[in-house]
């Protein structure tokens, strides 16, 4: 049985999907803008923002594997609207006006009436957008801080009166899609 | 002599079953699976996983998704599970364009009974009716009332948590645990559908989660995330509750990574002799004997064994002097999930995660002829807010959405669809010997379709649903009017009839091939038909069944 005990852990660890080597934050050209989207999505508060995790790293990864119909090109139709819109140097902005820029094109993508068409910057940002949120709140900081994490509820289960002092569980929701 | 009185092929949900009733009733058995050993608890490696451990945080690869997993994937596999499914690209079969079936399974010790669903519905005393009023199919050698209480038997074995209801006409009670309740978002549903529908009851599902603990399982700690396995055992699985019983009694051995290819059959005395089994890491044949066999290695894989079993005595399978063998498979009809938001609840909450939700019973053609379609079909729905995905979905940025996202965000609530499958001759399970696996088995042709029965029932039942989730005010959320492909309800089964007529069915009403009488095929081949529901309990219950039939007529020496 031990034999067959360990062939199963090498199984299981031969399926783990092979993932590219994460670059070092600042050396992949992409990082810095990665992160700064990150940030002006979910800015610190009283809990670090995007930029205070490992965010930036998951959304490198989602575009890379291709997640949520991401590309190279998802990213690069964003920043151009960006840098387009800032004049030429957008991550040199002040954060107000980045955070003014963003908006703009947030509130195009998800306009009741949209205006994104394929291959437009606005759609691209409808699906770069959940892999941000999703690489912030599957964080350990997004997840067990921001959020409650709560990997075992316990036997109680039953409706309750929401206080305003409740926060959300993050394990609500974890798997699926971005 | 054999060192064992009986052989158990595949150690899943009815495997397990086999293995603890036969060792119980004093037989020595061999219970074997064709993967590889999985140890309760310590080998639920991703159990425990925080998504911030995994590459993917708990989102699968889209390259896995789009091979290894092309089709596992539609069991709603995460980064969590994806583990315990089969490789798309190693355990291949055949299936027309017509059909498309999906076959989902889990190699490895425990089988699906790792990763099922867990709900747990007893048929209705209509559902062993229809084939014989209909026409369609085969008619049931027994009814209702001779499974009762090998359901009440199961239930109160595996533990099910759930309510009594009042028999309704398409639902029986059973023996339950205290029941997981309702969310308010479901409890405003089962309301608004009470006064609006005398004829139809929402109730809380019905699942092998405890509530209470038996033995050394525990209560369910609502985590929700039953398929990665439980360490706390509070589901149903071999691994927590069938192989530990079996194991208790010193007359059970396992042999796993042991594929069985084919059943050894002395035609002099109708016996099945042998079974032959490949080891499924070098490839090294050998046989193994006992007196008699339960074949439990699922409905499509049992029938293959019998199919691969043919020889000069028995040309067409063994088993097969019906024709029969392989025919009438089904699956239940997924006709979508409906959801809708539930405004005015804004400020419940529903305390952990439970792993249950809610079921409508058929409410069709339950008296007369109603519809257009023949049977029926059922609802199985869930609630809950919305998460902090939404943030990924809507407009806004910054401070004021990290804070929104703080608060769970609206209520919703919905069903999925289960149509009844009619049982049709020509959907049916075949082995093309000419073209073979990496263990050098020839492959499975599975060939199931939809027909416009199905169809019309379940846009019979998308417009109901519609309706009854309409009461709520909410918003509707859009939903594709089409039904899922075969397979993807997860619940295949048929192939091997049952019926006292060894010229028109394949086992009699003991689970017994008709042409080697000391062999038992008790999963899901079994059925004549599939009703509406899970049916992993009424696996379960006939399994039972057939193993205490099979040891009383082990000692009498039917099978000496």
């Amino acid at each position: 049985m031990g034999g067959a005990v360990a062939a199963l852990v090498g199984l299981m660890v031969a399926r783990l999907p092979a993932v590219r080597a994460a670059q070092p934050p600042g050396r992949d050209p992409r990082y810095a803008l990665v992160e700064r989207l990150c940030d002006l999505v979910i800015p610190q508060t009283d809990t670090p923002g995007g930029a205070g995790t490992d965010a930036a790293q998951f959304v490198l990864l989602a575009i890379d594997h291709g997640m949520n119909g991401l590309d190279a090109s998802s990213l690069e139709l964003v920043s151009h609207a960006l840098q387009a819109a800032a004049g030429g140097d957008f991550l040199n902005l002040p954060p107000m006006q980045q955070s003014r820029l963003l908006e703009a094109l947030d509130a195009r993508a998800f306009a009741r009436a949209p205006t994104a068409v394929p291959g437009s910057p606005e759609m691209a940002w409808r699906s770069l957008k959940p892999a941000l949120v999703a690489g912030y709140y599957t964080s350990e900081i997004g997840a067990s801080r921001e959020l409650v994490y709560e990997p075992v509820p316990g036997p109680e289960r039953g409706n309750f009166v929401l206080t305003p002092d409740y926060r959300s569980r993050s394990n609500e929701d974890f798997g699926g899609t971005l | 002599m054999s060192e064992y009185d009986a052989i158990v092929a595949g150690s899943g949900i009815t495997g397990g079953w086999a293995a603890k009733e036969l060792t119980e009733r004093g037989l020595r058995v061999l219970l074997l699976e064709r993967g590889p050993w999985i140890e309760h608890r310590k080998d639920y490696t991703t159990e425990f996983k925080a998504p911030w451990e995994l590459p993917f945080r708990g989102f699968c690869d889209p390259k896995v998704l789009a091979t290894t997993k092309r089709v596992q994937r539609f069991a709603r596999t995460d980064e969590w599970t994806e583990g315990m499914f089969v490789d798309d690209e190693v355990d291949i079969y055949e299936t027309p364009a017509e059909s498309q079936f999906h076959w989902i399974r889990g190699y490895h010790l425990g089988g699906r009974s790792l990763m099922w669903g867990r709900h747990s519905y007893r048929m209705s005393p209509l559902h062993f009716k229809e084939n014989a009023r209909d026409g369609h199919g085969v008619a049931w050698p027994f009814g209702y009332e001779e499974l009762a209480p090998w359901y009440d038997y199961v239930e109160r074995y595996i533990g099910v948590n759930g309510t009594v209801a009042g028999n309704l006409p398409g639902l029986p009670d059973g023996q339950y645990q205290p029941t997981m309740g309702f969310s308010a978002a479901e409890q405003a549903l089962a309301d608004a559908i009470a006064k609006h529908y005398p004829d139809r009851r929402l109730l809380p599902g019905r699942t092998a989660n405890l509530t209470q603990p038996i033995g050394e399982r525990s209560a369910c700690n609502n985590r929700n995330q039953c398929a990665r396995g439980c360490s706390f055992g509070a589901y149903f699985s071999t691994q927590s509750s069938t192989l530990p019983a079996a194991r208790a009694t010193g007359r059970l051995t396992v042999h796993t990574d042991s594929i069985v290819e084919s059943l050894e059959y002395d035609a002099a005395r109708k016996r099945v002799v042998g079974v032959r089994v490949l080891d499924a890491r070098s490839g090294t044949p050998s046989v193994a004997r006992a007196r008699l066999v339960f074949l439990c290695t699922g409905s499509i894989n049992s029938i293959g064994v019998l199919l691969r079993s043919g020889s000069p005595a028995a040309p067409g399978g063994l088993g097969n002097s019906s024709g029969l063998l392989g025919c009438y498979v089904m699956d239940h009809a997924f006709g979508g999930i409906m959801l809708t938001t539930v405004p005015g609840l804004e400020d419940r909450m529903y305390r952990g995660r439970k792993p249950n939700g809610i079921v409508l019973p058929r409410f069709v053609n339950i008296k007369s002829q109603e519809t257009d379609f023949l049977r029926g079909y059922s609802f199985q729905g869930a609630s809950g807010r919305d998460s902090w995905k939404r943030g990924g979905h809507g407009p806004g940025i910054g401070a004021a959405l990290k804070q929104s996202l703080r608060q769970p965000g609206d209520w919703i609530v919905g069903f999925g669809i289960f149509a009844e499958c009619l049982p049709r001759r020509e959907n049916q399970v075949r082995v093309n010997f000419a073209r073979k696996d990496k263990y050098a088995l020839p492959l499975m042709q599975i060939d199931v379709r939809w027909s416009d029965n199905e169809r019309k029932a379940a846009a019979h039942a998308r417009s109901e649903a519609r309706a009854m989730l309409g009461l709520l005010g909410g918003t509707l959320l859009p939903s594709p009017d089409e039904l899922a492909p075969p397979g993807t309800a997860i619940h295949e089964m048929g192939g091997a009839c049952m019926g006292d007529d060894p010229r028109h069915t394949v086992l009699n009403r003991h689970n017994q091939l008709h042409d080697a009488p000391n062999v038992f095929v008790t999963d899901g081949a079994c059925m004549n038909s599939c009703g509406d529901r899970n049916p992993s309990l009424t696996y379960m219950a006939l399994t039972a069944r057939a193993a205490a039939h099979a040891a009383e007529l082990y000692k009498t020496g039917a099978f000496a």
